[in-house]
């Protein structure tokens, strides 16, 4: 009878929860999204009345053929892979003989990017946007490349170390063998091996570029600025006729992330996992 | 070239980047917060010492934030906590569909939290918000509710919305923890006649305590970090109800332009943020020990 009414019971507890979290964290999402797709006055209008008929994509295109936005689309999307790349490379050239090397002073370095992952960007907002206007940055993708750079390095480089501590010696010694030099085996074997998880540290580069805001708001006034400043900055205003527009323009900002998250959700899992391994 | 010279060679661009863009800005920030900079009146430097940091006691705006920043902290720590090791539990069992929905609570973490801002606003706004439609077909409320001129639900809506993209992340370690439970524990429970809730209560929550101490910290630190989320979803208001205290430093900084008085609390919370992250690098070793051990 216990048996029973656990198998009874268990699955409805199961899927009632389930569905209770996946309601929580689809509906914000999914309200913003129909909201993208129908005009305004169908969802003002009290009780709301949505309707298939009404369905468009024609607020994306109009949000999408206004130059400043799909400027700031291209922005976000330059910042981001450049972010990436740099990441990627420095971040594996400061992995590597973390993880592989001798170094003097190991453990300074890794106390280092640890106490750098910390800093909250509040703190470097100011003195940034003094040093870029001294280097005459302000209002670069360059600037913004260089910030998230900066940002995310100690991030990746751990995450990175983590992925290489885990690939055996022997293959890399092979390597040696075979006549490859140091920087060839980080190249030819480490980062191939570590495949997986340098997919899944470069979408966080990726991901965590894309979605910053502070750096983007002060550091930019009009050719730099990126999609999170641009919906910013949409939301706030009153010049728009039709929320739809906003609401579309928010969705443009996230389907780019939101896609690489599906596609990769497996590497991501791992590579979050990863990243708080000390 | 001798290995130990060739690896700190790969670590240059690094290192360049992290002493020119990192400590730079840090020392330079530090040596404002020692000013007084109003650049609504003078560009000028006036050197005060510590004069930022003890008007920080004093100034009642900076004191008004603090209320608000722990209800916030607070809300924010209780729900993506629960929630998290709820889900969690749920996932670590085996059902028909759950890999779905592993892929679907993905989805806060990716999201910008500027547009969650923007999601939650739209989700409880006055004349459009999903809440108050459903809230009046459901027959609960007869009319339309401006939640955000409240500020007690207004500041409770950001915790909402900083919980929500919390919530993947910490699930994921929750859950990753849990895997690391051997089974034979369980097994060895469930043979001396414990129930689920028994093996809950004296397997898995033991095992868990420090991860779930590593959420809490995580989300005190997120909480005092908080800004993004509330710029588009309220921008402060109604007044200063959702004004917190990272909120402040900025609104110091770039609306009223102190920058002196900025610095010196953005040190502050620096300060605080790292002896807490310390607290949670030292809780996530012990979370290792025990996973070895």
């Amino acid at each position: 009878m216990r048996q029973f009414l656990y198998d009874r019971v268990r699955p409805i507890i199961l899927y009632a929860l389930a569905g209770f979290f996946v309601i929580w964290t689809v509906a914000p999402v999914l309200w913003i999204a129909t909201m993208s797709v129908q005009p305004e006055i169908n969802y003002v209008s009290v009780p709301p009345k949505l309707s298939l008929a009404d369905v468009s994509l024609r607020w994306y295109g109009e949000m999408l053929a206004q130059t400043d936005v799909a400027a700031a689309l291209q922005n976000s999307l330059i910042i981001a892979l450049s972010t990436m790349v740099l990441c990627l490379v420095f971040g594996a050239l400061a992995a590597y003989p973390l993880s592989r090397l001798q170094l003097p002073r190991k453990n300074w370095f890794l106390t280092a990017s640890i106490v750098s992952r910390m800093i909250p960007s509040m703190v470097l907002i100011i003195p940034m946007f003094l040093i870029m206007r001294q280097l005459r940055l302000l209002d670069t993708h360059l600037s913004l490349i260089i910030v998230y750079t900066t940002f995310l390095l100690p991030y990746v480089i751990w995450m990175l170390k983590n992925f290489f501590d885990q690939i055996p010696y022997a293959l890399e010694a092979a390597a040696r063998m075979d006549g490859c030099t140091r920087l060839g085996a980080l190249f030819r074997v480490m980062i191939p091996v570590a495949g997986p998880g340098v997919v899944a540290t470069a979408v966080f580069a990726f991901i965590g570029a894309w979605n910053e805001f502070l750096f983007g708001l002060i550091l930019s006034t009009r050719f730099a600025v990126p999609i999170t400043v641009k919906l910013s900055a949409l939301v706030s205003s009153t010049f728009h006729s039709d929320t739809s527009l906003v609401a579309a323009t928010g969705m443009l900002a996230i389907i780019p992330v939101v896609a690489l998250v599906f596609v990769l959700n497996r590497y991501i899992v791992r590579g979050l996992v990863e990243g708080v391994k000390y | 070239m001798d290995e130990s010279k060739f690896g700190l060679l790969l670590t240059l661009p690094t290192i360049f980047l992290v002493v020119v863009f990192l400590a730079l800005p840090i020392t330079y920030a530090f040596f404002m917060s020692l000013n007084q900079i109003e650049l609504t009146i003078s560009p000028d430097w006036d050197f005060v010492g510590l004069k930022n940091y003890t008007g920080l006691l004093t100034d009642k705006r900076v004191i008004d934030t603090v209320p608000r920043t722990l209800y916030f902290a607070g809300l924010n720590v209780i729900v993506t906590t629960l929630m998290s090791l709820c889900l969690a539990l749920i996932l670590n069992e085996q059902f028909k569909g759950r890999n779905w929905i592993r892929v679907f609570i993905l989805l806060p973490w990716a999201v910008a939290p500027v547009v969650s801002g923007v999601m939650w606003r739209y989700m409880f706004h006055q004349s459009y918000g999903l809440i108050n439609a459903l809230l009046t077909s459901l027959g609960i409320i007869d009319k339309y509710v401006v939640w955000f001129d409240n500020p007690t639900v207004a500041l409770s809506i950001a915790s909402f919305a900083t919980a929500w993209k919390a919530l993947p992340f910490s699930t994921l370690i929750m859950l990753a923890s849990m895997q690391g439970i051997s089974e034979s524990l369980f097994r060895a429970s469930k043979m001396d006649g414990a129930n689920i809730f028994h093996r809950f209560r004296y397997v898995t929550l033991p095992h868990l305590r420090p991860t779930l101490i590593f959420v809490v910290v995580l989300q005190i630190i997120s909480s005092l970090q908080a800004f993004d989320v509330i710029f588009t979803l309220t921008r402060g208001g109604p007044g200063q109800g959702t004004v917190v205290l990272n909120y402040l430093t900025f609104v110091n900084a770039f609306e009223r332009l102190s920058i002196g008085a900025a610095s010196a609390m953005s040190i502050m919370l620096a300060v605080l943020i790292v002896l807490l992250s310390g607290l949670s690098i030292y809780i996530s070793m012990g979370r290792k020990g025990k996973a070895k051990g």
